[in-house]
């Protein structure tokens, strides 16, 4: 069987042996990824060369199949390897939850759904995958707390409305254009109506699925019922691989979005909205997983930004983002687990001084932080500082909002790295509570993940143009990406250290060594053994909310006012009531005026007929005049 | 063979009163064997058509049409038969059990394969009045079985649906009487052909309102939909699981479309007010059914109420009139009578085992009755269109055919609203399947065997016909929707030449 099949029955089967047989869950979840893994290395490899197709089912009209090339070769490459990862560190991790079982069972089918999805050469086989994952979403996310019920059906009806959407604009492309592949021999033009509009739904579905705003609202809801490990591998890793994934062929190959710059502007407001609304919600959470949760989502802004600006650096560099996030975005999540699973705890307040007890998961939390907050010379700001490049290239073409786009994404760098700085401050170091002297690191499944991440994150900062950009990035644009700004990370890591150094040094030989003795303080007590004197993390940056218009944009949002799913169920909710008024209620009372009359008329009617049933006909012979109006009258 | 399929569960219906009377537990034996034996029927002949083995026609004691009457099987009889049978098994196999509260089982039966053989009937008859005639009897066999509980309220709405099904009988035999004047025949491929020489009068107009009328109260479209859920929430749910799934399909969408397409030739073009019509019937059953079914609070009546749009869906698509929009309503028969066959049969067992229908009583069952709760979810999940499940082709054909009609707006209600099936079920799901697991059901069990037995079929075949939705469409719904797209073929293979 060739792999490309196998890549997608492998999980399948591993998960159902899994299942089927609990005893040996772990062993066949761990060896499924394995292969899966395997299998997706030797398709990257093979995906170098020339792309291959596989047709699995063909009949009128439809055709199923599977497509490989570079850029899903890569995506593969990675959605195997955090499948790895998340198993090995489930293992200890998921022992305290309830519904193991079906977690691991729900896992595997989920790889192999995403592979299907980045195989899949046509849009309706990548609609069929599509949809598995959002049942499997649904399923994974029952596993949890008490509320995860909450969780999984809202998750359900953002991303099936998105689905939804995605159908639509499938539907139009497949009326107009007869099949849909995502790589056709040449873009498609973007300026009739029906195009621009299937674009539109199709990258609804791509953005619901990415978590960008206004359809994130499900993610920091999950996140506080969810398994640290389902949060690393939904929606941190494989959701966002998949979404802008799709966004990608969706504007790069199968459309030309630098061909409409209307288009264009729309996509990079929908990703500054994102990254500023994501990281502002941050800065004010008070559960590490929700914080976290709120920085997956604005991440997806950069992203969404980068593919924005229809510019070759800009498109590259959205991608690398992806790449890079979802690396840093699953050690966060995977050592935050780490965190809570010894501590049982993740609110913030209750956390600090853990840096000496669990130094690996500090250090991967913390190499994992300065990337995301884009710290040079760290993989996040390579890709930031691309995205950066690619929206000053837009003023080329005479885009006047480009200033808008820079400074919103450069304040959310910013904003960021303080949201971190907090994080990092109040889980490793400040005081630690007394409760938590016990806590230490974890088995090597759980920081064996984490570290390897966090060395990934480091690899790909300082050898960004080396290992990631030539041979994973630029190979998968169908255009050459030439770089204009001068950025070496490797001289700069050179220059750091020595910085670093010269430092050490000052420290060990200055006054730095010989601290000042003495006492000042006159109270009498020892701060350190006093809880109440303990300074937590969360009122870090309770004074964003006293700014005036920020501050109440926040309760607003806090409030859940920026929540799409809020408003559609309230919308819905009012039409049904008014709805059942009108039907139920009015036009009931009216006929059972009617009703009553008739009863009364004829005097030995049956006591059955209640004042219903004559409403009921009633409506018949309303309805029969109607079809003879509109059918025999004409 | 042809007559079998009417004969079979006939002979059934007078064998039982009289079998029973030796033991009581003959009835469930005969009623499922009966059962048993035209699932076979109805696979071997969708089989038998496909390899070209099965004679079409049937001429009744050997009188050649257009004098005689005929039986006809063709592909969309055969995708018709084939809803009734593998329905109406699980159904059979649900009653033994469910029965147990009642007394008078073999009236039951006796009335369950009356039913059987009057959809059967309907099915495959070729003659005009001869359809009426099966309409009647399956139509009155489920008046008494919507009321076999005798109490009040169970009374009450049977009568209503009885007087709102008679009306609807009604219009349909004052159609047939003004066809048969018209046309001097009964026999239907000998009315296609002399509607076809006449072309649309007047009168032709005025006969297919009035059937439509006729047929709109059988469909339960809105604004005729009132009898369906008062009906549903007092029937035994085999009973309700073959009204939903099976009755309003095959005397509604079937008869209605033999009638309209094969009998008048109407096509979009012939024809467009007609059609148009029908996508606004279908779209308002759609949109003013599925708000009505987020405000209820029992569960059986939300159900009632998602029957009435899911045939929305069915309706729009028949009224889109183009080969995929076709394809995707006869899908969504197939896939509609199966899932929500499931879901009352599902929500019936739960009904059993915790003895209330409120939602808000519920709680937490998923843990009590795993098989039950999954078939339950997995069904929704059909129901709403989420793939690989059956409903998800189904509604994918209906909206790229009103796509390529270019019926915007249609399209986007039909997917639309079909998140909103999602959002509706899963207020059920949630609230009686997961949350608030120490809401008192600890005492809950798992419902018997019988009853998971019927379970599992229907999700199975809902799962397979969504997994193997190419040999479905090949075998079934293909032939079935050229039958209908290309109408004049009717008349030549009941008559030749």
């Amino acid at each position: 069987m060739t792999p490309l099949l196998l890549v997608v029955l492998v999980p399948i089967a591993a998960g159902l042996f899994g299942w089927l047989i609990g005893r040996l869950r772990n062993e066949f979840s761990f060896i499924g990824a394995v292969l899966t893994l395997y299998f997706a290395v030797r398709l990257f490899i093979s995906s170098r060369g020339s792309p291959a197709v596989f047709e699995l089912v063909r009949f009128t009209g439809l055709n199923v199949s599977f497509r490989l090339d570079a850029l899903s070769g890569f995506v593969l490459l990675f959605v195997a390897a955090f499948g790895v990862l998340v198993t090995l560190f489930s293992f200890r991790y998921m022992k305290s939850w309830t519904g193991v079982r079906g977690y691991f069972l729900y896992v595997m089918l989920a790889l192999a759904g995403a592979n299907g999805v980045l195989l899949a050469a046509n849009l309706p086989t990548l609609l069929f995958f599509w949809g598995l994952l959002l049942v499997l979403l649904y399923g994974i996310l029952l596993v949890g707390r008490t509320g995860a019920e909450r969780a999984a059906s809202k998750a359900l009806v953002i991303v099936g409305l998105s689905d939804f959407a995605m159908l639509l604009g499938v539907a139009l492309l497949l009326v107009k254009n007869g099949w849909v592949d995502l790589v056709p021999r040449a873009p498609m033009p973007l300026n009739d109506p029906l195009m621009i509009t299937a674009f539109v739904l199709v990258a609804v579905g791509a953005l619901a699925k990415a978590g960008s705003m206004p359809l994130h609202s499900w993610i920091p809801q999950a996140s506080e019922t969810s398994p640290a490990t389902v949060m690393a591998l939904i929606p941190a890793s494989i959701d966002k691989l998949l979404g802008i994934y799709l966004l990608t062929r969706l504007s790069v190959s199968m459309f030309n979005i630098a061909s409409n710059m209307a288009l264009r502007n729309v996509l990079m407001a929908v990703g500054a909205v994102t990254i500023l609304g994501g990281v502002i919600m941050a800065l004010v959470q008070k559960r590490v997983t929700r914080l976290l949760s709120f920085h997956a989502v604005s991440q997806v802004g950069y992203m969404v930004l980068g593919i924005g600006t229809g510019t070759p650096i800009g498109i590259a560099g959205g991608l690398f983002h992806m790449l890079n996030n979802s690396i840093y975005k699953t050690g966060l999540f995977l050592s935050s687990g780490t965190v809570e699973h010894w501590t049982k705890t993740d609110e913030i307040d209750k956390l600090g001084g853990l840096a000496r007890q669990m130094p690996l998961t500090f250090f991967s939390f913390l190499v994992c932080a300065m990337a995301i907050a884009g710290v040079p010379p760290l993989n996040g700001f390579v890709s930031k500082w691309m995205v950066y490049q690619g929206v000053v290239e837009i003023a080329r073409e005479g885009n006047r909002l480009f200033p808008v786009f820079l400074v919103a994404a450069m304040l959310g760098s910013v904003l960021t790295l303080a949201s971190f700085l907090k994080l990092l401050h109040a889980v490793f170091f400040g005081q630690r509570p007394a409760e938590l002297s016990r806590v230490r690191e974890g088995g090597f499944t759980m920081w064996l993940p984490t570290i390897s991440l966090a060395l990934l994150c480091i690899a790909f900062g300082v050898f960004a143009y080396w290992l990631p950009l030539r041979h994973l990035i630029y190979p998968s644009l169908p255009f050459d990406v030439d770089p204009i700004g001068i950025w070496q990370p490797e001289l700069v890591t050179v220059l750091m250290f020595i910085a670093l150094g010269v430092g050490a040094v000052i420290y060990l030989l200055g006054t730095a060594r010989k601290p000042v003795a003495g006492r000042t303080f006159v109270g009498g007590e020892r701060i350190a053994d006093n809880e109440e004197s303990r300074v937590t993390g969360t009122a870090f940056y309770s004074s964003v909310k006293n700014l005036p218009v920020l501050g109440d944009l926040l309760r607003f949002g806090e409030a859940g006012s920026f929540d799409l799913f809020n408003w559609v169920r309230g919308v819905l909710g009012g039409l049904g009531s008014a709805l059942r008024v009108v039907l139920d209620e009015t036009i009931d009372k009216a006929f059972g005026l009617l009703g009553r009359f008739v009863l009364v008329v004829g005097a030995g009617v049956s006591k059955l007929m209640t004042g219903m049933l004559p409403l009921y006909v009633s409506w018949v012979f309303f309805g029969a005049a109607l079809f003879y109006l509109i059918l025999v009258l004409r | 063979m042809l007559p079998l399929f009417i004969i079979v569960p006939l002979c059934g219906a007078f064998l039982i009163p009289l079998l029973s009377r030796l033991w009581k537990g003959l009835a469930d034996v005969v009623g499922n064997l009966v059962g048993a034996v035209l699932v076979g029927f109805a696979v071997y002949g969708v089989a038998a058509l496909a390899g070209g083995s099965l004679p079409a026609v049937y001429a009744m004691g050997g009188w050649m049409p257009p004098v005689g009457i005929v039986l006809v099987y063709d592909s969309l009889t055969a995708l018709v038969v084939l809803i009734t049978n593998l329905v109406g098994f699980p159904a059979l196999l649900f009653s033994t059990r469910y029965l147990d509260q009642y007394t008078g089982r073999w009236k039951y039966y006796s009335l369950f394969m009356l039913l059987l053989a009057g959809l059967n009937g309907v099915a495959l008859s070729g003659d005009m009045f001869n359809m009426f005639v099966f309409i009647e009897i399956a139509a009155i066999a489920s008046y008494a079985l919507v009321a076999f509980g005798t109490r009040a309220e169970e009374l009450e709405s049977g009568f209503k649906y009885m007087v709102m099904g008679e009306v609807g009988s009604l219009l349909i035999l004052l159609s047939v009487a003004m066809l048969y004047a018209h046309t001097s025949t009964l026999n239907m491929a000998d009315m296609a052909r002399v509607l076809q020489a006449g072309g649309l009068t007047p009168l032709s107009w005025f006969v297919l309102a009035t059937m439509l009328v006729g047929f709109s109260i059988k469909m339960a479209m809105m604004p005729f939909h009132s009898w369906l859920p008062d009906a549903h929430l007092s029937a035994p749910a085999p009973v309700s699981a073959m009204l939903s799934g099976v009755f309003i399909k095959v005397l509604g969408v079937y008869a209605m479309s033999r009638v309209v397409f094969n009998v008048f030739g109407l096509t979009r073009s012939v024809a467009p007010q007609f059609f148009n019509l029908l996508v606004g019937l279908g779209l308002l059953s759609i949109i003013a059914a599925s708000l009505l079914a987020i405000n209820q609070k029992d569960y059986k009546r939300l159900l009632a109420y998602s029957t009435v749009s899911q045939v929305g869906y069915i309706v729009l698509g028949l009224g889109i009139g183009n080969y995929w929009a076709i394809v995707g309503a006869l899908f969504h028969v197939l896939s509609h009578a199966v899932t929500k066959g499931l879901l009352f049969l599902a929500s019936r067992s739960i009904e059993r085992q915790t003895g209330t229908r409120e939602i808000g009583n519920l709680g937490g069952l998923e843990r009590n009755m795993p098989v039950t709760s999954w078939s339950y979810v997995l069904g929704s999940l059909s129901m709403s269109g989420v793939p690989p499940f059956a409903g998800f082709f189904s509604k994918l054909f209906i909206i790229v055919g009103a796509v390529e009609a270019r019926m915007y707006w249609p399209a986007i209600v039909a997917g639309l609203f079909s998140v909103l099936t999602l959002g509706y079920l899963l207020k059920v799901i949630n609230n009686v399947l997961f949350v608030n697991r120490d809401r008192n059901s600890s005492l809950v069990r798992e419902a018997p065997a019988p009853i998971l037995v019927a379970l599992v079929m229907l999700t199975a075949l809902a799962l397979a016909f969504g997994l193997g939705f190419r040999p479905v469409l090949d075998w079934i719904v293909n032939p079935a929707a050229k039958v209908l797209t290309i109408p004049l073929t009717y008349a030549q293979m009941v008559l030749g030449g």
